[in-house]
């Protein structure tokens, strides 16, 4: 048990005894108060008074009790009620049953004489006289049954309502801390690596605010558990990339070694596998960078035509070498708000891609339209082999390479449409693939100005 | 000369590897893919296989499946650097011995002889057969046909499993250090976070299952080595 569920158990617990505690006090009260009209004085006053009045009616009949109370200041608790056979008052006065009832009793009894009495007027007419109880009176000096005993009846009530309460308490802690504490087990299970650490299963039964907590919670680590192992897999596909062209530096190393007339061509293999490498880490970086929150860096406008004309005179400069060519269509001047680097980094690899993969000799056409919309579409079209229907959508993950016969002359790390997608999702355009009818890949890029 | 078989996805790294053990005096064939490799191994008169894990479609693990499942071809396998798990899946699949990647040429080289030394006592011990059986408790050892028989059948073993055994029954009942097993039954030194004895120890000991007292017969002795019992 931790301590929010002491917390909520004690402050349940005292809240409930204070609770009954003042309810009970209250009703216990108002049982009492509500005898309020039964009964009548019996102190030396009310003997008094009630004395005076029989005088004044035994000798005075009638008329002589009403010249009595015509002088008679009305002051509380010192009312007479001079009440007659029918139960009336002399002069009209509301009588109390209860009071009148406890007097009648009293009368036949015999006790408490002096407050109560019976009195026969001249003329024969029979009269009860008392002075009422009224609620503001004393309780001492109030004639009426005895309050109910404290012991045992009311412990045995307070010992059913404690234990009650204490129940009550216990199993609503329970409920409460319960689920907090499933959410903490399983948010340190996360925190010690199991990725797949859920807390809804144990949360089944619920159907509260705190079952949304956890699947909120469940959702996070899904999330985390995603993110984390494309990290992994990135990092190991990194390693397995870098791994590669160090492991051919080595045996140029030992190929120079073992023969040392090889010494120039294991030299140029070495710079060879180098220079892949500086571009593999420069592509590494540029994925890595484009997975970092990016809102804080410069944005510029970049004029696209300018763009593609410049990523063209270095493309073309190579493409010459096998024959082949670039060819740049637009009908229209179209800029957008950017990264120039990513942008720039984005349309290169495309390009480049779609001349590595097309036959020698053969162009590749680079188109660019802006519709009405603003809506800026890039297409890049080459003629090479395609790209299996099944396989187009898992080219834009890293490392990724299309499962055709290795044609050794193509190398590339499976990076750049990784990375062109994420670059142009970062301008919240997209990237689409699509094989041509009359074959080829086109690649179209979509941008908002 | 040893024939080695390359089975590696990297055509210019094989390339290499070829130029190189060639001038080493191997005769170098290569595959560029797990299943062209496994009909090569299990075709060809090879007497050692050099088998790279990471290749697409099929990988190095299950080549060597594909191999262990019909032969005892020494395999070294080219795992990733810092990549334990591959190393003791390779060995406990019947890798012979393994080699992180990239590695220095040299280092192969070397385990290459290692094993070439074990093929030349194979095929030495056969050139003059000899009638000599080593029994010792349950086992009994025939070096002329390196074949190990337990409880009077002969177990499926690889060649480095083979050495390892015979080994610890030539000294039955004498605890054997790790450095010696690798000098003698493995015919190299013990390198770094190596763990290539303790994986085939526990190769052999499910192979050879438990005594009559449900004890392994291969005991390890911590810190030290292993004792083969002999009873």
């Amino acid at each position: 048990m931790g301590r929010l569920f002491w917390k909520i158990f004690i402050g349940l617990s005292l809240t409930f005894l204070i609770v009954s505690a003042v309810i009970g006090g209250m009703v216990y009260l108002h049982e009492h108060s509500a005898k309020a009209d039964e009964g009548f004085m019996h102190d030396k006053r009310a003997d008094f008074l009630v004395g005076v009045t029989a005088n004044a009616l035994e000798y005075g009949g009638e008329d002589g009790a009403k010249a009595l109370f015509k002088q008679w200041p009305e002051r509380r608790g010192a009312t007479v009620l001079v009440v007659d056979a029918d139960g009336n008052d002399l002069i009209g006065r509301a009588v109390p049953q209860g009071s009148l009832a406890e007097a009648v009793d009293a009368l036949v009894e015999g006790d408490q004489a002096a407050s109560v009495r019976k009195v026969r007027t001249p003329v024969g007419n029979d009269y009860i006289l008392f002075s009422p109880m009224t609620a503001d009176v004393p309780p001492h000096l109030r004639k009426g049954p005895p309050p109910p005993p404290i012991f045992p009846v009311l412990l045995l009530q307070a010992f059913g309502a404690l234990f009650t309460s204490f129940l009550f308490s216990a199993g609503f802690a329970v409920y409460l801390s319960r689920p907090i504490r499933y959410l903490r087990q399983t948010s340190r299970r996360l925190a010690e690596g199991h990725l797949d650490a859920r807390v809804t299963p144990l949360l089944a039964k619920r159907n509260d605010e705190m079952a949304e907590l956890g699947q909120d919670f469940d959702f996070m680590a899904t999330r985390l558990q995603t993110l984390l192992n494309a990290q992994r897999q990135l990092l190991h596909d990194v390693s397995h990339e870098l791994r590669s062209p160090v492991a051919r530096m080595r045996l140029a190393v030992g190929l120079a070694q073992q023969q040392p007339e090889k010494l120039e061509a294991a030299l140029s293999r070495i710079e060879r596998e180098t220079e892949r490498l500086d571009e593999l880490l420069g592509q590494i970086l540029t994925l890595s960078r484009l997975q970092t929150d990016m809102s804080q860096e410069v944005k510029e406008t970049i004029s696209l035509n300018e763009l593609i004309e410049d990523i063209l005179q270095d493309v073309n400069f190579e493409a010459q070498a096998v024959g082949s060519k670039v060819i740049f269509k637009s009908n229209a001047e179209a800029s957008v708000e950017g990264h120039y680097e990513l942008l720039h980094r984005a349309l290169e690899n495309v390009i480049r891609n779609a001349v590595k993969y097309s036959p020698e000799g053969e162009s590749v056409e680079v188109s660019l339209d802006k519709n009405e919309h603003n809506l800026i579409t890039i297409q890049v079209h080459d003629h090479g082999p395609g790209i299996p229907e099944t396989e187009l959508e898992a080219v834009f993950e890293p490392f990724y390479r299309v499962s055709r016969q290795h044609k050794t002359e193509i190398t590339g790390h499976g990076l750049g449409l990784a990375i062109a997608k994420r670059a142009i999702e970062k301008h919240r355009g997209n990237v689409n693939l699509s094989n041509a009818p009359q074959g080829g890949l086109i690649v179209k890029i979509s941008l908002h100005k | 000369m040893l024939k080695v078989l390359l089975i590696d996805d990297d055509v210019e790294l094989c390339q290499m590897m070829a130029e190189y053990l060639g001038a080493e005096d191997f005769k170098m064939e290569i595959a560029h893919d797990g299943e062209e490799g496994a009909r090569l191994a299990l075709a060809g008169s090879f007497d050692i296989v050099v088998l790279d894990v990471m290749m697409p479609r099929l990988n190095g693990f299950d080549t060597l499946r594909l191999i262990r499942a019909s032969s005892q071809l020494p395999v070294i396998m080219l795992t990733a650097k810092g990549d334990e798990i591959d190393r003791i899946v390779g060995l406990e699949l019947g890798a012979d011995d393994y080699l992180s990647k990239p590695f220095n040429p040299r280092e192969l080289v070397a385990r290459l002889h290692a094993i070439q030394r074990r093929v030349a006592v194979r095929d030495e011990t056969r050139k003059q057969p000899t009638d000599e059986v080593l029994r010792v408790g349950k086992i009994a050892i025939y070096p002329a046909e390196r074949v190990i028989e337990w409880r009077g059948t002969p177990l499926e073993i690889t060649t480095s499993e083979y050495s390892l055994l015979e080994v610890l029954a030539r000294n039955a009942g004498r605890v054997v250090s790790k450095a010696d097993l690798f000098l003698q039954g493995l015919g190299r030194p013990e390198t770094a976070y190596d763990r290539s004895i303790d994986v085939h120890i526990s190769n052999l000991r499910q192979k050879l299952g438990t005594l009559d007292d449900g004890r392994s017969p291969i005991q390890t002795v911590r810190g030290t080595g292993y004792q083969f019992i002999p009873t």
